[in-house]
């Protein structure tokens, strides 16, 4: 489930060498809806987001690994 | 706009104080205002009444010239003032002036807010409950987007970064009013102007009674303050951090008198780069300064002080340098040490004679120092806020393309904008290629991009 998932999305953001608001930017810059307090929130774990909402941060972070030479780790809502 | 003691629900013994007297000070006529103050602080109302008293109209007068005659506002003012003096009358320091200056300082702060928020309803960023001052409404997502259609380019990366932070409506009001070139412009070149007159000041009042090689001091801060405040003017509307410095050298070289040549280096490691010059010799100087590794400029950034060499071929702080460079033009060197926020510099000026620079030249030559310190300071912060500026504005373009492309996919398909989203992410994958890139060849061709069949493992 996407759950499972989110509890990595702070982990991969930890990995990807970006802050918060750095990977906000970016989820903002590919149409992300939701406020940076939001975001926080879902990598938190506090708030559960849309598969959408998780997809669009799932992206930032794999074009963020993407261009520190490794591949797509981070799983999208459909693919698990 | 009578005070209204309504808002006195404050327990008097709620927090400490500092003073032992003045338990009776609604009944003593004429107590000082330092008294007054600590009455306040004691939480006696009638302290407060008797400073609105004195110091009331002087208050709702100025707010009123602020405010522009709303006089509603000119009262909303004075009584945010007293309010803020009612409760947190520690923050009024007798140390930096009479408590009605105090008041008035206030009262100019708490009437440019309004001024701000006023301003900014032209552009209706507090059209809704933005009316509540120290309101922390926050702007929905949709209220954002809202904004940001009306909003003029230069200004979407301040709303933007407020979105991002979450601030307030007042907050953002504000953000705005930094980011107005021409205001920011106006008070950086006043503030430089002040400090150069202070660094004036404060070199005359060291000089005392060792000034017997300069010209009348009066006339000389005068002619200074003039100069200056052309360089201060010419500093903040140069274009770039280059073209600032290069302005103070050439003026250095115009004004000092002993002055033949100048020029600023700045230290990046163990780098020595001359930033400006007025003269190619410069250059030929500090070069040599860097390959034997000493003489005065580099000493004076060692040493973060001034440096004066007044004659090279005869120095024995710099017994190889010294002799080389006064061979190469460069007898006298007077190098000062620039005071900038991340960058070690030196702003060195040379002449072609030994003992060039007399006291008068010396003082002209800090305060060129001081102004390239600063003008070096506020270069980096310029461009660090360009830097962040350039971030969101190239965010925002990217969430438009990417919009732009979800809209194309959703109109031709018949599908939603997560839909549309999928398809631009999958074949991002597929391609292996930015989602920004896919969305920008479907703008530009309006082929469907290529994806592997949905939704599919790996």
């Amino acid at each position: 489930m996407v759950r499972n998932a989110d509890a990595r999305l702070d982990q991969a953001r930890h990995d990807a060498h970006l802050s918060e608001s750095e990977l906000f930017l970016r989820y903002f810059s590919l149409g992300g809806m939701s406020s940076s307090l939001q975001v926080e929130a879902f990598l938190l774990g506090a708030l559960l987001p849309t598969p959408h909402d998780h997809d669009v941060l799932a992206h930032a972070l794999n074009e963020r690994f993407s261009e520190l030479g490794a591949d797509h780790p981070v799983p999208y809502s459909g693919d698990v | 706009m009578g005070y209204s003691n309504s808002e006195t629900s404050r327990q008097p013994s709620a927090r400490p104080s500092h003073a032992g007297h003045l338990d009776a000070l609604d009944h003593i006529e004429g107590p000082s205002d330092a008294a007054l103050v600590v009455g306040i602080e004691r939480g006696h109302p009638g302290a407060l009444a008797e400073a609105h008293r004195r110091h009331g109209p002087s208050v709702y007068g100025l707010a009123g010239r602020m405010c522009g005659g709303e006089t509603g506002d000119a009262g909303e003012v004075t009584h945010q003032v007293f309010l803020a003096l009612w409760r947190r009358p520690e923050r009024y320091n007798p140390e930096r002036g009479s408590l009605r200056r105090h008041l008035l300082v206030q009262a100019y702060a708490e009437a440019i807010k309004r001024r701000r928020i006023n301003s900014s309803r032209g552009l209706d960023l507090t059209s809704g409950p933005g009316s509540d001052p120290g309101g922390r409404t926050r702007l929905s997502g949709h209220e954002a987007w809202g904004l940001l259609a009306r909003l003029p380019e230069v200004n979407r990366g301040a709303v933007v970064s407020a979105y991002f932070g979450e601030h307030t409506y007042n907050e953002v009001a504000e953000l705005l009013q930094q980011q107005d070139g021409a205001v920011k412009t106006h008070l950086d070149a006043c503030m430089t102007e002040l400090r150069a007159r202070l660094a004036v000041n404060s070199f005359f009042d060291n000089m005392a009674g060792g000034t017997e090689d300069m010209a009348d001091p009066e006339t000389t801060i005068v002619d200074l303050t003039v100069n200056l405040s052309e360089v201060a003017r010419a500093l903040f509307a140069a274009g770039s951090v280059v073209d600032t410095l290069q302005t103070v050298v050439d003026q250095a070289v115009a004004t000092i008198d002993g002055c033949d040549f100048a020029g600023i280096f700045t230290v990046n490691g163990d780098e020595v780069v001359t930033a400006v010059h007025s003269d190619p010799l410069v250059v030929e100087i500090d070069g040599l300064q860097q390959m034997t590794g000493e003489g005065p400029c580099l000493d004076a950034i060692d040493q973060q002080t001034t440096v004066y060499a007044e004659d090279l071929a005869d120095d024995d702080r710099w017994t190889t340098f010294g002799p080389e460079a006064a061979a190469a033009g460069a007898r006298c060197a007077l190098a000062y040490h620039l005071y900038a926020k991340g960058t070690l510099g030196a702003l060195n000026l040379y002449a072609h004679y030994p003992r060039a620079f007399g006291a008068t030249d010396r003082a002209k030559g800090l305060i060129f120092a001081t102004l390239s310190g600063l003008a070096l300071s506020g270069a980096r912060s310029h461009e660090s806020e360009d830097r962040r500026a350039d971030n969101l504005n190239r965010a925002l373009a990217t969430r438009e393309l990417i919009g732009q492309a979800q809209g194309i996919l959703m109109e031709r398909e018949r599908i939603t904008s997560d839909r549309a989203f999928d398809i631009l992410r999958r074949a991002s994958q597929h391609l292996n290629i930015r989602l920004r890139e896919v969305a920008q060849d479907l703008v530009d061709t309006g082929d469907r991009p290529p994806t592997r069949p949905a939704p599919g493992p790996t």
